[in-house]
Order: C-alpha cells, then structure tokens, then sequence
C-alpha cells in the first residue's frame, strides 16, 4: 500500500537539508498566495522553474502531481470565470499550480528517512511538554503516504459501484471504504509494531 | 463458543499496548489523508463567498465520530499541519500557510474544536439522533463559532454580515452531518473500536 | 533456544479463541495448521508478544513477552501473510533499514545490514525503487528482508503461501527452509510441511495432534476430507 514519491537523484536539491526545503516550501506557498504583483509572480514561477531544472525530475513525473487536482481545478476555473473574469481566474490557476509543483519537488527530492529526521527534530523543541517527537513525526509521513492510497481505494469502489449499475454518487461507498482502509492500516500497524516501532 | 470473524477477533483480544499505541496512530494518520482525499472530489462552489462548499468537512465529522475526541482533533491536527508545510491538500489543491491567512481560515481551524466535540458528544451513542446531534453541534456548531468572527474580522464585516453570509453552507453542512453520523454508525458496527 | 507456552488460554467475554494450550518449541522446524478459525492466527501472534495471553504466559528464552515485548520481538521476527501490510517505508532500501533502526541500532550497523540483507536477496539493485512498483515476488522477498535485518533467532510465517500460486508457494517455501534461523510456520497447506521436525494440529483453540508431519497431516487430513 505505500506509494514511493522519492525519485532518487544527486541534484543540489536532492542534497539540501529537508528542514530548509520544508521551510522553503512553506515560504513559497505563502508568497505565491499573497503576491498581487505580476513580476513579482513573474519571479516566483522563475525560480520554481530553476528548481525544477536543476532537480532532473522528468516533465513525466510533475504532470502525474497535476493530475489528481484536474478535475477539480477546472471546476473551479470556470467558476471563477464566470463570477470575476480572466485574470482571477488565470491567477488561481498558477498560485494553485505553483505550489502544486512546489510541494512535488519537494517529495521527490526528499528521502522519507531524512524528512522523518527533520521532523523528528522539530517536533523534538516540544518534548518537554510530553510530545514524543518520533510518534509525530512518522503520523505526518504516513499522513503524507496514504494520501494517494485513499483516493485510489475511493475510486475502485466509486469504479466498482458503477459497474454494479449504481450511480457515480460516491458517498454510499464510503462506508466500505472506510472499513476497508482501517483494515489495511491496522495490519500495516501490527506490522509497525513487529518490527520493533514503539518500544513497549 | 468460537469466534466468527477475524476483524473482531484481532481488535477485542489482549493485544500489546504498542499495538494499540501504533493502531491509534496510523488511525489518525488515515483520518487526516481521508480529509485530504475528500478534498479531491469537486467542491460546490456557492457565489459571492470566498469559500467553496467542499467534502472535507464530512471528514472532520467522521474523525471525530470514529476516532473519538482526542484522536479526532489529533487527525485534524496533523492534517492542517501537513497542509501549513505546504502539501496542497485543501479542496481546491490550495496548501501552504497562505491558506491560514484567508478569511475562510477560521473555518479550517475551528476543525480542530469541532472534531473533538463532535467525538466527545458521539462517545458511546448508539442512536442516529444522538450522532446526528454531535455532528451538527461540532461540525457546524463549534466551527462556525470559529469561522464566522474570524472571517468578520479578516473580511471587515460585522458579524452579522458575516453569518448571514455562511447561511449559504448551512444546508451542504447539515447534509454532511447526516451523512458523517450515518457513516459512522455503520463503521461503529461493521469494525470493532480500538482496544477494546 | 525455547519458546515455552505455558498453560495459555486467549479470550474475549465469554469466546475463547485458544484455552489451556502448553507447548514447549524448540525445533528447528515447526508447522502449525488448522482450519480456519482454529486459532492458528492467535497463536502465531502469541509467539511474538503482538496477542498477549488473558491467562498463562509466553516465554522466549528468559522474555515474558507480557514484560518485555520490544525484547521478544527482536528475537522472533514475523512475515505477515499480506506483504504490504508489513512494508512500511516507500522505498526499498528505507524499508529494510526501518527494522535496526527501530529497535535503536547505531547508523553504521543499520547500513551493513540493510546491505548485507539486500544483496542476500538480489533486491540490491532494486534499493532506491518504490515499493509500490515492485512485483508482487519481489514485495515477499522485501517482506522477508526486512525481518531478516533484524537477525532474529525464530521467523514466525503467517500463512506465508495463501495468496500464491501453486509455483510461487513451492519458491516461497524452498525460500523459507533454506533459512538458517529457527521456523515456525502456520499455514493450511500441508504438503509444504513434509521436511519439518514436528507439526501441531490446532481445532477450535486447541492441540488435537503434535507429532511428525507425517502423522499430523494424516491426523488432519482424516479429520477434515
């Protein structure tokens, strides 16, 4: 059930220290949100572009980022169409995307080891509140992991339920899904705890 | 006697503590990338508001009305967290901490005190009425109480305006607490809780 | 090198899923089947401390895995019978790597045995892939990997064979008899257990056989067809 995001490379952005691409990552999406400014934007898209160039990450691979939000993204441009003109719309469309392709290169670029250990870094300033830094750190990867595996358990029972003659109306699948996902990722903790996670 | 199912027979045995530890962990990581995913479904945009009507409350509800209080607010938490990093996990694929900033944020917050409340008032219900009432009173209660004053004082409206405003939500949102409770009683049923 | 299984009994309310089952293991080779439902399942978690018993004790070596369950399960691993339930990272190598570390081995041991246990199984090439991707072989042979990095004297096999083909059980089971370490194997395909030294025979939570495979798999194959 894992999904591998991490595509190994030797870039200098395969080689930056995790914490400051998370930190840059956060930066960047704050930035591209809150600029109003067309050369500022301008900018913005520059750089993401030298990233992008210097990580070695095929065009391939980005797309692939895109394509869950494709859909939706166009719903939404529509709308924004309709309702205030070209230019927010355009405008929503490359914050949106920007910090979709941000966020990728960051995943790919990013062992899942070293981002655990930044996390675990992180959350370590509040260990003395009782926080238990490796706990929190391995729910934000795993957060980060099942992402992609609840939407493509989502989707095979929506797929499923439309070829049993029922409606594309997903949520009467949810149920089914939702059991089914807390299954699998009970194993997955047996399995956790198997190989030694949480020394108890 | 003998036992039947499997599912019930591995959850209600004497399990390890570090089992139960690590099942309530990956549990609430699941309810996060589930909140995530619901935002993949396209949102029902409602003119004039800035803010979408989107699935990833009924997520919120869920968390709490499956995981309980603590652990609802917790997936809640680690899903706004990984959004603040910058994943583009809101409906929408918006990400990052801009997203705390708008005048719908308020709303993304008071997720968190939602969650809970909808756990603490569905912890052992067994009725739909009661689930229905924890949902509503969490997921449109609680996060409104947060929501509406944020977005009056991010958007420069008196809080009239502003909840006259998210009166808009209000039907999508009871619908979705209908939807949470139902769901949950049937996961309440068909899966065992943690540990018990 | 023991497992002692002392006077256990396993249940919930009023069902009881194992009662009153004493084993000593200390072969090399052990089969445990059983039908569905037996028990088998439970008992194999036993072994490592993830089901703990409502009644008696499970002792590997000087552990009780009631008290001491991190040290009990650096010494029996377990293959689960869903290889995607136990691999936890998403790439190869991190996966293999997560054992040691978990169990708080220095940085340097953690890679010379991630190494040695990748090269072992031919999954050294395979080190930075997804493991999403992999082939369903080549997710078993992970799975097996990943345990054996720890260096466990026992592998516990969870039904190691259900979700296989008659030829890819025939190479998973060659796999496992090859292996160095003591073996404990559930399953309900019986004829993967001809070479071993002592089979068990479990209906309805307790042992109604323990003797040569032989003689077990006579004992349930009378039973039960």
């Amino acid at each position: 059930m894992s999904i591998g995001v991490f595509v190994p490379g030797a870039s200098a952005l395969h080689r930056l220290p995790p914490g400051l691409k998370l930190a840059g990552l956060a930066v960047y999406a704050v930035a591209v949100s809150l600029t109003d400014n067309a050369y500022v934007m301008a900018a913005l898209l520059a750089v993401l572009g030298a990233a992008w160039a210097i990580s070695g990450i095929g065009m391939a691979r980005l797309l692939a980022a895109l394509k869950p939000l494709v859909w939706i993204l166009a719903a939404l441009f529509v709308f924004q169409l309709a309702v205030s003109g070209v230019r927010p719309a355009m405008d929503m469309l490359l914050t949106v995307g920007a910090v979709v392709v941000a966020a990728a290169l960051v995943s790919h670029t990013t062992r899942t080891d070293d981002m655990l250990a930044a996390l675990k870094t992180a959350f370590g300033v509040f260990a003395p509140l009782g926080v238990n830094a490796q706990s929190c750190a391995f729910a934000v990867v795993f957060t980060i992991r099942l992402v992609p595996f609840v939407a493509t358990v989502g989707r095979e029972a929506i797929a499923a339920r439309m070829a049993r003659g029922a409606s594309g109306n997903p949520l009467p699948a949810v149920v089914p899904v939702i059991i089914r996902l807390m299954r699998e990722t009970d194993q997955l903790a047996e399995g956790l705890v198997a190989r030694g996670f949480g020394r108890a | 006697m003998h036992a039947g199912s499997a599912a019930l027979k591995t959850a209600a045995m004497p399990v390890s503590s570090a089992v139960i530890d690590a099942k309530a962990l990956v549990r609430c990581a699941l309810f996060a990338a589930l909140i995530a995913a619901l935002g993949l479904l396209p949102p029902i945009p409602v003119p004039v508001l800035p803010v979408p009507v989107t699935a990833q409350t009924l997520g919120v509800m869920l968390a709490g009305a499956v995981l309980g209080p603590r652990r609802g607010a917790l997936a809640v938490v680690l899903f706004l967290g990984v959004v603040a990093v910058g994943f583009p996990l809101l409906a929408g694929g918006r990400g990052g901490l801009g997203a705390f900033f708008a005048p719908s944020a308020g709303f993304l917050l008071g997720w968190v005190p939602g969650a809970f409340v909808v756990g603490a008032l569905a912890v052992g219900a067994t009725s739909l009425l009661r689930l229905i009432a924890a949902c509503l009173t969490g997921g449109i209660g609680v996060v409104y109480l947060v929501g509406i004053p944020w977005m009056a004082a991010v958007a420069d409206l008196s809080l009239a305006q502003a909840s006259v405003a998210s009166l808009a939500f209000v039907p999508g949102d009871i619908l979705k607490a209908v939807l949470a409770a139902l769901a949950a009683r049937a996961v309440h049923r068909g899966y065992p809780a943690l540990g018990a | 090198m023991t497992i002692l299984i002392d006077n256990v009994s396993v249940r919930f309310g009023d069902v009881s899923v194992l009662e009153g089952l004493s084993l000593d293991l200390r072969e090399r080779r052990i089969g445990i089947i059983g039908n569905n439902g037996s028990g088998k399942s439970t008992l194999a978690r036993l072994l490592n401390g993830l089901v703990l018993p409502s009644a008696g004790r499970v002792v590997v070596e000087a552990f009780d895995t009631r008290t001491h369950g991190a040290d009990v399960r650096k010494l029996v691993g377990f293959v689960f019978q869903n290889a995607d339930a136990q691999i936890v990272m998403p790439t190869v190598a991190e996966d293999v790597a997560f054992g040691p570390k978990a169990h708080g081995l220095a940085p340097q041991d953690v890679a010379a045995r991630t190494e040695k246990v990748l090269a072992q199984f031919n999954l050294a090439a395979l080190k930075d892939r997804a493991c999403f991707n992999l082939s369903g072989g080549e997710k078993q042979s992970l799975a097996l990997a990943g345990v054996l990095a720890l260096d466990p004297r026992w592998v516990v096999f969870d039904e190691p064979t259900t979700m296989l083909d008659r030829k890819r059980a025939k190479t998973a089971m060659n796999a496992i008899t090859a292996l160095p370490q003591h073996v404990i194997v559930v399953t309900h395909h019986v004829e993967l257990l001809e070479g071993f030294e002592r089979v068990i025979v479990l209906e309805a939570g307790k042992v109604v056989c323990d003797a040569s495979p032989r003689e077990a798999i006579a004992h349930y194959l009378d039973t039960y067809i």
